[in-house]
């Protein structure tokens, strides 16, 4: 018999809520789609029973994403797959933003002023979101799971870096290119109030 | 001298402490004088904050499953 959690259905389904499409990415980014789902919901058990370890040193979506990723290596263990990231074509993608620019690299189309939303609405306007959801729905897995442990997760870049053993270059380019499509996104959205 | 090109990936990666102290240096001379490399900078700077708090929530029937799959977990 476990220990009871000390996390309620209310609380457990609000956490979801906020923080599981996240999860999913990171999970995806390093088992591959198909076994996220699985890996995810191992790793939420795993929450829910250790949720009296949380002592809130880092905010409570570093920590279960740290649980993630844990998971998501032990997944692949257990298959004996030794590449974390196999998933690294981004690399090969053209510069997101390369038709901003003249050939002296001088701005050809800089960006717009944007609205004052704060940071936590900038986001999350209605259709914005939809846009937002479906681009990076497009991102290769690599990218987007690098994104979302660094910016929505908020992971030290040495530790995603070691996490998923690529090199510092690798992520920094990853990284760079999924911000920039995103900054494109919304700076398109502000200037013409759609995707 | 920086080019305004270089300026996305060099601001992504001074972001994540990823430049030398010279790297450094000519990003922040070139960000004091070009406006629109400026403005990118804060732009960017406004994405990731907001990405900090972003939420794209999971379908009813995902909540459910996960909610019944650590119910049945519990249970033994």
């Amino acid at each position: 018999m476990t220990e009871q959690s000390p996390l309620t259905d209310p609380q457990l389904r609000a956490l979801i809520t906020a923080h599981h499409t996240i999860l999913l990415t990171v999970a995806a980014g390093i088992v591959g789609p198909s076994e996220a789902e699985e890996v995810t919901q191992t790793a939420w058990l795993k929450a829910y029973r250790g949720w009296a370890t949380f002592n809130g040193a880092s905010s409570v979506r570093t920590w279960l994403t740290r649980i993630v990723i844990n998971e998501s290596k032990m997944q692949l263990r257990s298959r004996r797959r030794e590449t974390l990231f196999a998933d690294l074509p981004g690399q090969q993608l053209p510069e997101p933003l390369a038709e901003r620019f003249n050939a002296d690299g001088h701005w050809r189309q800089p960006l717009s002023r944007w609205s004052a939303d704060s940071p936590d609405q900038l986001l999350m306007r209605d259709q914005l979101a939809g846009c937002l959801h479906r681009l990076l729905a497009r991102m290769p897995a690599g990218q987007r799971a690098v994104l979302a442990m660094r910016d929505n997760a908020e992971l030290d870049f040495e530790e995603i870096c070691n996490n998923l053993a690529i090199s510092a270059s690798n992520a920094r380019v990853l990284l760079h290119r999924a911000r920039a499509q995103v900054v494109a996104l919304v700076d398109h959205y502000e200037e013409t109030g759609e995707c | 001298m920086l080019k305004c090109r270089e300026i996305p990936e060099l601001t992504s990666a001074l972001l994540d402490g990823q430049l030398s102290f010279s790297q450094r240096l000519g990003v922040h001379a070139h960000l004091f004088i070009c406006q629109r490399c400026k403005n990118y900078w804060l732009s960017l700077r406004r994405i990731t904050s907001a990405l900090a708090s972003y939420q794209s929530p999971p379908s009813e029937q995902q909540l459910e499953e996960i909610i019944e799959f650590v119910h049945n977990a519990e249970r033994g």
